[in-house]
C-alpha cells in the first residue's frame, strides 16, 4: 500500500514532464536506428538477419536500461540531496520493503514507457517483430533490474557527480559492449566471458531471440531473475541503511 | 514525554553532540537556543530517526527509538529548517501524500488537510502548486504537513529563518496556538527573542554540549536580571549583571562612560556562559 502511495506520487510528479520525458527519450533510438540502421543496416548483415533486425532489440534493452536507471536514480538521488523532500519518506513509518518497490516501479514505469517509444518508431522503419509474451517479460525484468540498481545508487552515492561517474562507469559500457549493436561471439575469450556476465547481455540476447526468432533462453532468463532480485534486495538495504 | 540519555553523535572527528541528557514533558514547549553549528539539527535529526546516534538512549512517549522506530515515527512531526514540499504537487497535494504515507483514509485526508489548511491560512492556496508560493507559505504548509497525522510531538528546526519580521509573527501565532491546543513543541532557534517569547523552557546549547537547562526567567535571574553595559576607554563592550535595578544605578553612577541598563535577555547569558555570542 505503502508502494503503491510512492509511485502514485512520483506518477503525478511525472505528469507534468511527460512531454519532456518522450521527447528526450526518443532522440537517442532516432539517431542510432537513423545513423546505424539506415544508414548502415540495408547493406549488412550480422546474425542471420539485416543490421537493422538486428540492432533494434539492442535499442529497445539499451533504452529500458538508461531510461529505467536514469528515471530513479537522478530523480531520487536529488530528492535526497538536493531538495530533500526524501526526507518526509525516510521519517513516515514506511517499511524499507514498501520504500523499495514504490521507487523501483517508477523507474521501471519509466523505462517500459521509453522502450515502448522505441516500439513504435521502429514500426517506421518496417522491421517485422514478433511480440511475444517472452518478451515483455524481459522487458520488464530489465526495467525492475535497472531500476534497482538505480534506487540502490542513488541511495549510496553522496554527490550528482558521483552518480553521473557511476553512470559513466557501469551504464555507458553496458550501452555499447552487450550485445547491443554487434554480436558479442567475436570478441576475444577473456572479454566475452566478461561482458557475457554481464545483466544487459543477457536482456539483449533474450529480447533478440524472442523478437526475432521467437526462442528463449532459460540460461539468461535465470541471469536476469538472479540480477534483479540482487540489485532490489540492494536498494532495500541500502533504504533500510539511511534510517527507514 | 521525550527523554535524551548520553546522546553522542560524532562525525568523523566532529563530536556535534556530545553526552547530552534532556527530558522534555508532554505537552511542554521546549526551544534548544544556540547558535549555527551547535548540534542543534543534528539533535533534532537524531531525535527523529534520521541520524543515528554515536551513543546514548532516545525515549519519545515510552518507546526506545533504536528498538522501535516505527512506533516512534508514529508519535512525532517534523518540520525541518530546509522547505523541503514537493515544488510539482499542489499544497492539498503535499498534504494528501503525507497522510498516504501515514495510513490515513482517504476521507480522514481530506477532513484533515481541509482543517490544517485553514489553520494556517492557506485555504484559498489548497490547489496551488508549491512551486509558486513564498517563503512563509511553504513555511506554513510545512508545519501543516508535519500536523497532518495528528503527531503528539512536533519538532520545528528554525521555524522562522529567513523569514521577515511579520511572516515571523504569524509563524510565532501558530506556534502559540498548536501550544493551546496541546500538543509538544520542541523547536530549536538561534534567535533570542523567538526563545524568550515561546518557550516555557529553554536549553542553551554550544559545540555540542548542553550548558543551561531552565525556564528563561530562571536562567535570567543566574546571571543577574539587569544589564549594565558600556563601552570601556578601549572600545570593549562591558557587560555587568545586577539581581535589581537600583544595584545596577548604584554601579553606573561610578562610570565616567555612556552606559544603558536594562533587563537581561538569554543573548546576555549566552554571552556570559560562553564568551561569544549566538550569532558570532
Amino acid at each position: 500500500m505503502d508502494a503503491v502511495t510512492i509511485f502514485w506520487q512520483e506518477l503525478v510528479v511525472f505528469k507534468r514532464t511527460i512531454i519532456k520525458f518522450i521527447s528526450s527519450n526518443l532522440v537517442s533510438p532516432l539517431l542510432y536506428l537513423t545513423a546505424f540502421g539506415w544508414g548502415l543496416g540495408h547493406g549488412l548483415k550480422m546474425g542471420g538477419v539485416t543490421y537493422l533486425e538486428f540492432l533494434i532489440p539492442g535499442i529497445v534493452s539499451l533504452t529500458s536500461m538508461g531510461a529505467s536507471f536514469n528515471g530513479i536514480a537522478t530523480n531520487l538521488n536529488i530528492s535526497r540531496i538536493y531538495f530533500k523532500t526524501y526526507e518526509e519518506v525516510q521519517i513516515a513509518p514506511v517499511h524499507p520493503l514498501s520504500v523499495a518497490l514504490g521507487y523501483v516501479f517508477t523507474g521501471a514505469f519509466r523505462g517500459l514507457l521509453a522502450s515502448f517509444l522505441v516500439l513504435v518508431v521502429s514500426f517506421f522503419f518496417k522491421v517485422k517483430l514478433n511480440l511475444n509474451i517472452w518478451f515483455f517479460l524481459t522487458l520488464f525484468l530489465t526495467c525492475f533490474m535497472f531500476s534497482g540498481l538505480g534506487v540502490f545508487a542513488a541511495m549510496i552515492i553522496e554527490t550528482h557527480e558521483d552518480l553521473s561517474n557511476f553512470s559513466r562507469f557501469v551504464i555507458m559500457p553496458m550501452t555499447f559492449l552487450c550485445g547491443t549493436f554487434f554480436t558479442t561471439d567475436k570478441l576475444p575469450l577473456g572479454v566475452k566471458t566478461i561482458i557475457q556476465s554481464l545483466p544487459l547481455t543477457h536482456s539483449s540476447r533474450l529480447m533478440r531471440s524472442s523478437l526475432l526468432k521467437g526462442e528463449y533462453s532459460l540460461l539468461s532468463f535465470g541471469a536476469l531473475i538472479i540480477y534483479t532480485l540482487m540489485f532490489f534486495i540492494l536498494a532495500v538495504a541500502a533504504i533500510e541503511k539511511r534510517g527507514n | 514525554m521525550v527523554v535524551l540519555k548520553g546522546i553522542t553523535k560524532k562525525f568523523d572527528y566532529l563530536t556535534a553532540v556530545n553526552n547530552l541528557d534532556l527530558e522534555i514533558g508532554r505537552g511542554e514547549l521546549f526551544g534548544l537556543l544556540g547558535p549555527n553549528g551547535a548540534g542543534k539539527t543534528t539533535t533534532i535529526g537524531m531525535l527523529t530517526t534520521l541520524i543515528k546516534p554515536t551513543a546514548g538512549k532516545i525515549y519519545i512517549n515510552g518507546y526506545d527509538l533504536a528498538k522501535n522506530a516505527l512506533a516512534v515515527k508514529r508519535e512525532i512531526g517534523l518540520a525541518p529548517q530546509h522547505l523541503n514540499l514537493n515544488k510539482d504537487l499542489t499544497a492539498y497535494y503535499n498534504l494528501y501524500f503525507h497522510g498516504r504515507l501515514y495510513k490515513m483514509s482517504h476521507r480522514d485526508i481530506h477532513r484533515r488537510a481541509t482543517e490544517l489548511l485553514a489553520y494556517v491560512g492557506l485555504s484559498d492556496k489548497a490547489n496551488v502548486l508549491v512551486e509558486k508560493f513564498s517563503g512563509g507559505m511553504k513555511r506554513r504548509l510545512l508545519i501543516a504537513r508535519a500536523l497532518m497525522h495528528r503527531p503528539s510531538i512536533l519538532f520545528l528546526d528554525e521555524p522562522t529563518v529567513g523569514l521577515d519580521p511579520q511572516t515571523r509573527r504569524k509563524i510565532w501565532d501558530l506556534i502559540k496556538k498548536m501550544h493551546q491546543d496541546g500538543v509538544t513543541i520542541i523547536l530549536t532557534t538561534h534567535y533570542i527573542e523567538e526563545a524568550e517569547m515561546l518557550c516555557e523552557k529553554v536549553g542553551i546549547i554550544d559545540h555540542g554540549h548542553l550548558i543551561e537547562l531552565a525556564t528563561p526567567d530562571q536562567i535570567k535571574k543566574k546571571v543577574g536580571e539587569y544589564t549594565l553595559e558600556y563601552f570601556d576607554g578601549e572600545g570593549q563592550t562591558i557587560r555587568k549583571f545586577f539581581p535589581t535595578r537600583a544595584l545596577a544605578i548604584e554601579e553606573a553612577k561610578q562610570l565616567s562612560h555612556n552606559f544603558e541598563i536594562r533587563q537581561s535577555n538569554l543573548e546576555d547569558v549566552f554571552i556570559e556562559l560562553t564568551g561569544h555570542r549566538i550569532r558570532e
